[in-house]
């Protein structure tokens, strides 16, 4: 449900679903998170004039900071990582709008304090007690936090004073660390907050190239009739990292790349090409379809997790000339780890549409290239009419691919004849670049995200039982991988695709691995 | 942020008296010119969104807009036609010139370049602009018309452009309209029966405007106050000559076509401000009453940064929202930016026009 401001001044702009004034709480506000993706989304909501003037921001975390000094830091966060250059004369106004409450997050006297705070702020700012309050924090303590918001009062469940104020709740991924805790987190956070509250942030549905696909997908008349078993061979799903772990080793070691990957990315990206179309572009029509798709997946348990599932870490290395430290010797990892920085595997979704058609997904870390992409492979059609032709070797099957970062664009690979007297066939790419064809600078995942919460379009968050039955697909394989010998890790060089297994996963089904 | 910086001019050919036929060839000669010339002859890719024709009224003019045109070429990949047409020409003749535009995309490295085709034409060839312009479009895709100047609605040049135009682009600030100006304008729109939109560039300069005086009224406790407008107070600029009101027209059009009503006492002024062009918005100011407590909306650009307003909403002896609004005024390309961006009619705009026709023909008589 939309929550449209009826400002008769909005009537038939572009802004029209202007959000209303209210207050972000961002829990965890010395965090990373805040500093190099939240405040300067918020600011560049500002430029576009989508935030309302008198928005206010607090930041709550342990730390002993002053406004002043989070309104600094802020700043050069912003100097630093918004793509709009930093204007002074906006700064001054935008800064006035942050502010900072210092407390331990299983305080109750900070919650109360808290209360007071955004009391202050209605009345002296004009906001409704509208609140939106964003989880930046590490996971262990989102159970503390919602418990307190919860018994201070601050949930919105109760009577507002005010009609059409709002309270929600942001809550960044991991979101539980297997079913289990899944369930857990969202029992807990249904006894605070209803669903309708709950914004679950899986930032990859904020980049406008996944959103992308469906537009692609279903506004295109050539493409979804094509759309299924009978004429695509198989899809690949790839999402590959350039880097290690940096300084994420010790939630990586709690991880692994496929909770931290596979769980919400990856599945998200099988879902948008996968699923039926929704009978309308909105929020529970979109995920309705997205959880069938879940659904479908042919659950991977026992044996057939050996077979069909590869897992790696990785060994030292060199990617683009740099050194690369093995994942063992990374900073809070141990050195006889054996969680996995790679996941290759290949599934099924069980359904008309898809039947038979393997879904091939690899993720991993400190691989060859920084690359994100869906590669959709279609069948060959008969080709006896030119087996007389060259090149035979050549006559490489149709693919569409859907590049998701970097440089975000589509491409397909079609057959032509070279120019001349002989019949010489050879593969072209023809290329669509989205950035350059519709302008640089889209905005950042983040500003769509807030600004999709702060008027309560939960299209792109993930609901409750999307979550839970991804984790039931992952948990499986988790539960399998529990029960098996200790891996041979480290089993692939940084720089690599991945490890060898990864490679006979396909192989074995006489096909190969892009190289995107 | 725009695609300008990435975007270079590549290569180019003239000639004189020619045919279309000789354009049609020597395009594609350009093209196989700009491959061939790419160290890596896949990075460069030709793309195209719209058809853009120019109609301009001098040399002069259709020489400083290819300049602006090929700055978009990153954004709007286009075929640009920039015409320049003298019917009272003596001698006819036309003159063709054309430039390749690449822009480089800064993720990939790779060019994606459009091309620009300026047309000289003097005497006769000016009265068949049409017959020029149809067989150089890129099929299936979108044309939009710029019309430098007053546009003369009744002109068979026109006329015969506007047939198969999806967008039609002016700049009522270049022409000084009259009450009539706009109102053509919108029977254009409303006459034809096919989705044609009419864009004002001096419509999409307000649109920060338009922005910043909603933000007051998104705040629940101010937005009762629209019901009760008393006064509307709008500078604007003055030139040496006298300066078109039409950009203040379009703003207080905006606001009374928004609330569904019809203009009351609105104060259109002209006041000496060189720091911007002729014709600008620099200060808007709304009175109201409203159950018996007055109120007042004011925004006034600074006076030592045009790109910003000062903004507040006074209600009895209290501030609300007091801020600094980036109002920035646009540049032609940017403005032209915005023009490109869809074909979509502009609703509030078409609005608007009968209320900022009104309000020019009151001026007109004062």
């Amino acid at each position: 449900m939309t929550t449209v401001v009826e400002n008769p001044l909005r009537a038939g702009s572009r802004s029209e679903a202007q959000p209303q004034p209210a207050t972000l709480v961002i829990f965890g506000a010395t965090g990373d998170l805040t500093k190099r993706k939240l405040i300067p989304a918020l600011y560049n909501l500002a430029i576009d004039g989508h935030l309302p003037p008198n928005f206010s921001v607090i930041g709550f975390a342990r730390r002993d900071w002053t406004d002043e000094f989070f309104r600094n830091e802020m700043c050069e966060g912003i100097k630093e990582f918004s793509r709009r250059p930093f204007d002074q004369n906006l700064w001054n106004t935008f800064s006035q709008s942050l502010h900072f409450l210092s407390s331990n997050f299983d305080q109750p006297e900070g919650y109360k304090e808290l209360q007071s705070c955004l009391d202050r702020f209605d009345e002296e700012r004009g906001t409704p007690g509208s609140r939106l309050y964003y989880l930046s924090t590490p996971p262990s303590y989102y159970p503390t936090i919602i418990e307190n918001l919860g018994e201070a009062g601050l949930s919105g469940r109760m009577a507002r004073r005010n009609e059409g104020a709002y309270s929600r709740i942001i809550i960044e991924k991991p979101f539980g660390h297997d079913l289990e805790s899944a369930i857990a987190l969202n029992d807990q956070l249904h006894q605070v907050f209803t669903e309708q509250q709950i914004y679950r942030i899986d930032h990859y549905l904020g980049k406008e190239t996944v959103q992308n696909i469906l537009v692609l997908r279903f506004a295109n008349g050539m493409f979804e009739p094509m759309w299924d078993r009978r004429y695509i061979d198989h899809v690949q799903i790839t999402a590959a990292e350039s880097v290690g772990v940096e300084t994420r080793g010790g939630y990586y070691e709690e991880s692994g790349a496929l909770r931290d990957m596979v769980q919400s990315h990856l599945l998200q990206l099988l879902n948008l090409v996968a699923m039926e179309p929704p009978v309308a572009f909105d929020a529970d029509a979109v995920r309705d379809e997205k959880v069938k798709v879940l659904k479908s997946i042919r659950p991977i348990r026992g044996n057939l997790v050996a077979e069909q599932v590869v897992r790696g870490q990785y060994d030292a290395g060199s990617v683009a000339g740099k050194e690369m430290t093995a994942y063992r010797d990374e900073e809070k990892v141990s050195s006889e780890s054996s969680t996995e920085t790679y996941v290759a595997m290949k599934l099924f979704v069980d359904n008309w549409r898809w039947q038979g058609v393997p879904f091939y997904l690899r993720t991993g870390k400190s691989l060859t290239k920084r690359v994100t992409e869906i590669a959709i492979q279609f069948k060959q059609p008969p080709l006896a009419l030119f087996k007389g032709a060259e090149n035979q070797s050549s006559m490489e099957p149709n693919v569409l691919a859907l590049r998701i970062q970097p440089d975000e664009g589509i491409s397909l690979k079609v057959l032509a004849k070279t120019p001349g007297t002989r019949l010489n066939i050879r593969p072209v790419k023809m290329e669509f670049l989205y950035g350059s064809s519709f302008g640089e600078d889209p905005p950042e995942a983040y500003e769509r995200l807030l600004l999709d919460s702060m008027i309560g379009d939960s299209t792109l968050f993930t609901r409750s039982d999307e979550v839970e039955t991804a984790w039931s697909f992952v948990t499986d394989i988790l539960e399998t991988w529990a029960q098996m010998p200790a891996p041979r890790f480290p089993n692939y060089e940084s720089g690599a695709w991945g490890p060898r297994e990864a490679d006979r996963l396909l192989y074995r089904d006489n096909r190969e691995w892009r190289w995107p | 942020m725009y695609a300008s910086e990435n975007t270079t001019q590549g290569l180019t050919w003239e000639g004189k008296s020619v045919q279309l036929g000789d354009i049609e060839r020597e395009l594609n000669r350009l093209w196989e010119q700009t491959t061939a010339t790419a160290q890596d002859k896949s990075a460069r890719v030709r793309s195209s969104v719209l058809n853009l024709v120019v109609h301009t009224l001098s040399d002069a003019d259709a020489e400083k807009i290819s300049e602006t045109v090929g700055r978009l070429s990153g954004r709007h990949p286009s075929r640009a036609i920039i015409l320049s047409a003298e019917p009272h020409h003596e001698q006819p003749s036309l003159d063709t010139a054309i430039n390749s535009y690449c822009f480089e995309d800064p993720g990939s490295g790779a060019q994606v370049c459009c091309e620009q085709v300026l047309v000289g034409a003097n005497g006769e060839s000016a009265n068949h602009l049409r017959s020029i312009v149809t067989p150089l479009l890129l099929p299936d895709l979108p044309m939009y018309l710029w019309w430098m100047g007053h546009p003369d609605y009744d002109a068979e040049t026109f006329t015969d452009l506007i047939r198969f135009t999806d967008k039609l682009i002016i700049d009522s600030n270049s022409f000084a309209p009259s009450g009539e100006a706009f109102r053509r304008a919108l029977q254009l729109q409303r006459e034809r029966n096919r989705v044609c939109a009419v864009q004002d560039i001096n419509w999409i300069r307000l649109l920060r405007w338009f922005e910043s005086i909603a933000q007051f009224f998104d705040d629940p406790a101010l937005r009762p106050h629209l019901a009760g407008i008393q006064r509307m107070r709008i500078e604007y600029a003055a030139g040496q000559n006298n300066a078109s009101p039409a950009q203040a027209a379009l703003l207080a059009g905006w606001l009374y076509s928004r609330l569904g009503e019809e203009p009351g006492d609105v104060e259109l002024a002209a006041l000496a401000t060189p720091s911007v062009p002729p014709g600008t918005v620099i200060s808007f100011e709304l009175g109201t009453l409203h159950e018996d407590k007055p109120a007042s909306f004011h925004l006034r650009l600074k006076d030592d940064d045009a790109s910003h307003a000062h903004a507040y909403a006074q209600v009895g002896d209290q501030r609300h929202l007091e801020r600094s609004s980036l109002i920035a005024p646009r540049t032609e390309h940017e403005a032209l930016d915005h023009a490109l961006e869809g074909c979509n009619r502009d609703v509030p705009y078409e609005e608007s026009l009968p209320i900022a026709a009104q309000l020019l023909e009151r001026e007109a008589v004062k």
